[in-house]
């Protein structure tokens, strides 16, 4: 038998999302038997209220998260993991950090009672204690008080309690389906229904088929990928069989240009060098050339200033440079002739302009000084042409060696681009042709072996996987039995809470579904609860398979019916706490009426329910707490069934507008006034 | 006579013209031979900073002031032709034992055939662009002292660069040879870091740093 919390008192200090009344600090609140509201607007802090008494209860743990979060998942959970956001939850709605913030719970299980107080901030426990003995703290994982607690519920492990608790003790705002849910009600079956041993068997055998089975899965995909790898290698092998003459033919081009590419910038470095020397060797020469030609000249205008001082600069500046260079300055034309008379006229003293002999000449030699022609030193003179002719030869040898070299460097650059772009090429078709060589029969070998490894783990694995099978279903057989007799049970509530709710005609039938806990291992048959309903379009009940298959408040309802008849058949009517929020939701008024119906059928002896209401209808409160009545005994003992959050938490907006209208509205809800 | 492409050789006629032409227009004019040659290779190495190409491939350089063989060939040529003005003709012999030639030259504005290449000239695009870079040089280097003009061309850092011996050959067109006087006319903006220098602006500049330097070593 399972054992569900009963909560009892709930306490609440330092915070200032419930700083309470002048007379009565914080938030304090008794559960009584039967079912108690929690009352207040939006934003008052509900949802932060029902969080508070979970987490007192379970502490800063949470279930593992699953891929799939829109299904319970096929396998059990093994372990819980702590709740991420344990230091975020409680700070963030206040200004202060919640740092000195505490709550405490009384609540029972089973036949021991827990008072367990917490700080705010971070979740952690402040005191623990059963039955008045305070529990051991020293872990921060909480052991000692896990223990205590799962073994009070009678169940295997902590991660079932949480399970449990978090599924069928509190109804929460995100409403997960049960019912429609095989996977849960699997789930829900083995943690209610079967011995902890048994429970902590079938989670043993689960993991140990996943684990095999997600190991096989692995290797057969690995081996999959070698095989698709082996045979693309066997058929390289065999297509590109020539691929290894061609490329080692392409490589003796490509390093044939290479060496000649090497050679032609060795010629292109020795070429620059010799430019470079000819270049200067020529600007040398024309320099030399210069200095010769300025000396024949310098000579020549001496002796020209002499025969004709009257002679303007730019005549003697022709003239002189007319004997130097043997070509008409002007006009470029040869003028040996010319020259070689003037030279004759001015070595005999005969004017070189009007060819007087020197008897006949006005100014004669001596007369004013002139120092006749032919008087220069005809050595000199020689002197300074050859000088002249040889530098001119230098010059034009150097000259026409400059040009010979420079020729040939532009040759070879046509050269180099024309190897340097052989060679990219051949590169590129060279890479083209090493991507297509056949493998190494090595590697294929290799990958063979790595194959026939992965197909061996993969059997071994596949093995492991049928052992924890056969064991896995002899669990399933042994539980058949139990399942079956507890869905009878189960069935049977169901079927009283439902008719107190739905109009139609309902119930739930025993079926086995198929299913398996793993990916690809086994199926195995699982013990399931279907819903039937009778519809307007139909003579006889029909299943309604999925959650689409009901209206949105039937959902709601008929899920919650199922739990509370899940805690029932577990707890063999025992005392239980079911904390629902908000179900007036998607209600109209009549059915808010039979949704209490409903809840008070549950809320029993010494059931509670507590239930959060947004005060959005009149009809809600008087629902569940009763009619219309002046009794004042009656209307006091209702008001203590409600925490008015109206009063005792921090006021919104909307409070300090409005808050004696919404005071008039609970007030009447609590007399069973509808306003 | 040396062998010299027709076009290369008009090219360089036209050069002198407008070398002459812009010293004229300077107040050089009439321009002796060292500065002719001086305004010439500062002509060359400064290019850059009007955004143009040297006009010659290079110059020897010597223990003198840089000096161009084959412009100097084309200036007589260009007097034989009647469009230059030559005065002072004179020989002297230099330290080295070599006859220097020294003549001072302008253009001969009386000459018909000179008025009319000057036409042609002053409706051409590229010339037109060319001369008034060389316009804007003759004027920087006329606001030196006329006697540092061509001593001032030897203090120019590609000129003057250690790395390069008398008897080597400097390469206008090599980019070694022209990051020096580039990095000089460069290195005028971090002195004005808020002004921006336009190029007439880093020639006098440039000028007037040179004439400081043929001081400092002088």
């Amino acid at each position: 038998m399972i054992h569900f919390p009963v909560v009892d008192h709930i306490q609440i200090c330092g915070y200032r999302l419930f700083p309470g009344g002048d007379q009565e600090p914080g938030l304090s609140f008794l559960v009584k038997p039967g079912i108690s509201i929690i009352a207040g607007v939006n934003g008052l802090g509900k949802t932060t209220l029902i969080e508070t008494i979970f987490r007192l209860i379970v502490g800063p743990f949470e279930l593992p998260k699953l891929e799939n979060s829109a299904r319970f998942g096929s396998t059990a959970r093994v372990k819980e993991t702590p709740w991420p956001a344990r230091r975020e939850f409680f700070t963030r709605r206040v200004a202060d950090r919640a740092a000195a913030a505490t709550a405490k719970l009384r609540f029972r299980i089973g036949d021991r009672a827990f008072e367990v107080e917490r700080a705010l901030s971070d979740c952690r426990l402040l005191t623990a204690s059963v039955d008045g003995v305070p529990i051991d703290m020293i872990d921060g994982f909480e052991t000692a008080y896990k223990d205590l607690i799962v073994g009070s519920a009678g169940l295997g492990s902590f991660v079932d309690f949480l399970t449990m608790v978090k599924f069928l003790t509190f109804f929460n705002e995100d409403r997960r389906d049960i019912l429609w849910d095989d996977q849960a009600q699997r789930q829900f079956f083995r943690i209610l229904f079967a011995s902890p041993a048994i429970s902590q068997e079938w989670v043993q055998h689960e993991a140990q088929i996943g684990s095999a089975d997600s190991s096989a899965r692995s290797a057969s995909a690995y081996a999959f990928r070698l095989e698709k790898d082996i045979e693309a290698l066997v058929e390289a092998l065999e297509t590109n069989a020539g691929v290894t003459a061609e490329l080692a033919a392409a490589q003796a081009l490509l390093d044939a240009d290479l060496e000649r590419r090497e050679e032609l910038e060795r010629k292109s470095e020795g070429l620059k060098k010799q430019i470079a020397d000819t270049s200067r060797q020529t600007e040398r020469a024309k320099l030399a050339e210069d200095g010769a030609r300025r000396q024949l000249e310098e000579l020549r205008y001496t002796a020209l200033e002499r025969l004709f001082p009257s002679l303007d600069d730019t005549a003697r500046y022709i003239l002189t440079h007319l004997f130097a260079d043997a070509h008409c300055l002007a006009c470029g034309a040869d003028s040996e002739d010319e020259i070689l008379r003037l030279e004759k006229a001015i070595s005999d003293g005969i004017c070189a302009v009007c060819g007087a002999p020197p008897a006949q000449q006005h100014r004669t030699a001596g007369a004013d000084g002139i120092v006749p022609v032919h008087k220069v030193e005809q050595k000199m003179l020689d002197r300074a042409l050859e000088a002249v002719a040889n530098a001119a030869i230098e010059r034009e040898a150097s000259a026409t060696a400059e040009r010979s070299f420079r020729d040939q460097a532009e040759e070879l650059n046509v050269e180099l681009d024309r190897v340097s772009r052989s060679i990219d090429e051949r590169r590129l078709a060279n890479a083209t042709l090493r991507a297509r060589l056949p493998p190494d029969p090595e590697e294929i070998a290799e990958k063979k072996k790595a194959l026939a490894n992965a197909r061996s783990s993969q059997q071994q694995y596949e093995k492991e996987r049928a052992r924890a099978e056969r064991k896995y279903q002899l669990l399933l057989n042994q539980t058949e039995e139990l399942f079956r007799a507890a869905a009878v049970r189960v069935a049977h509530r169901f079927q009283r809470f439902a008719t107190a709710f739905l109009e139609e005609e309902c119930s739930l039938s025993f079926r086995l579904v198929e299913d398996r806990p793993s990916q690809s291992g086994a199926r195995f048959m699982y013990p399931s609860l279907k819903f039937e309903m009778s519809a307007a379009a139909f003579e006889t009940k029909q299943f309604r398979e999925r959650p689409d298959d009901v209206s949105e408040s039937q959902r709601e309802f008929v899920d919650l019916a199922f739990r509370m008849a899940l805690m029932e058949a577990a707890s063999n009517d025992q005392a239980a706490t079911l904390i629902i929020e908000t179900p007036e939701a998607s209600l109209d008024a009549i059915f808010m009426r039979k949704a209490g119906t409903m809840l008070r059928a549950f809320a029993e002896d010494e059931r509670r329910i507590v239930v959060t209401s947004n005060l959005t209808s009149s009809v809600m409160v008087p629902s569940l707490l009763g009619g219309e009545t002046a009794d004042t005994d009656e209307i006091a003992d209702r008001w203590t069934r409600v925490l008015d959050l109206l009063t005792v938490a921090a006021p919104n907006a909307a409070v300090r507008k409005f808050g004696l209208e919404y005071r008039r509205f609970l007030e009447a809800g609590v007399e069973g006034r509808v306003a | 006579m040396t062998a010299v492409e027709p076009f290369a050789q008009t090219k360089r006629r036209v050069r002198i013209l407008q070398l002459l032409e812009a010293s004229e227009r300077a107040a050089l004019a009439p321009i002796d031979t060292d500065k002719l040659h001086a305004f010439a290779y500062l002509a060359d190495v400064l290019s850059p900073v009007w955004g143009l190409r040297p006009f010659d491939r290079r110059v020897l350089k010597t223990g003198r002031p840089p000096y161009y063989a084959d412009l100097q060939r084309e200036v007589d040529s260009l007097v034989a032709m009647g469009l230059l003005e030559v005065s002072q003709p004179a020989y002297r012999k230099a330290p080295d034992g070599s006859m220097l030639f020294q003549a001072r030259y302008a253009l001969r504005f009386a000459s018909s055939h000179g008025r009319n290449i000057r036409l042609a000239l002053d409706a051409d695009i590229e010339a037109t662009a060319g001369q008034s870079y060389l316009d804007e040089l003759a004027r920087a280097l006329a606001s030196l002292r006329d006697e540092d003009i061509a001593a001032a061309s030897a203090e120019d850092a590609t000129y003057d660069d250690p790395n390069i011996s008398s008897g080597d050959i400097i390469d206008f067109g090599e980019v070694a040879h022209r990051m020096r006087t580039g990095h000089a006319t460069d290195s005028l903006d971090s002195l004005f870091p808020d002004v921006r220098l336009t190029p007439g602006r880093r020639l006098y500049m440039y000028a007037h740093y040179l004439g400081r330097k043929v001081h400092a070593v002088g």
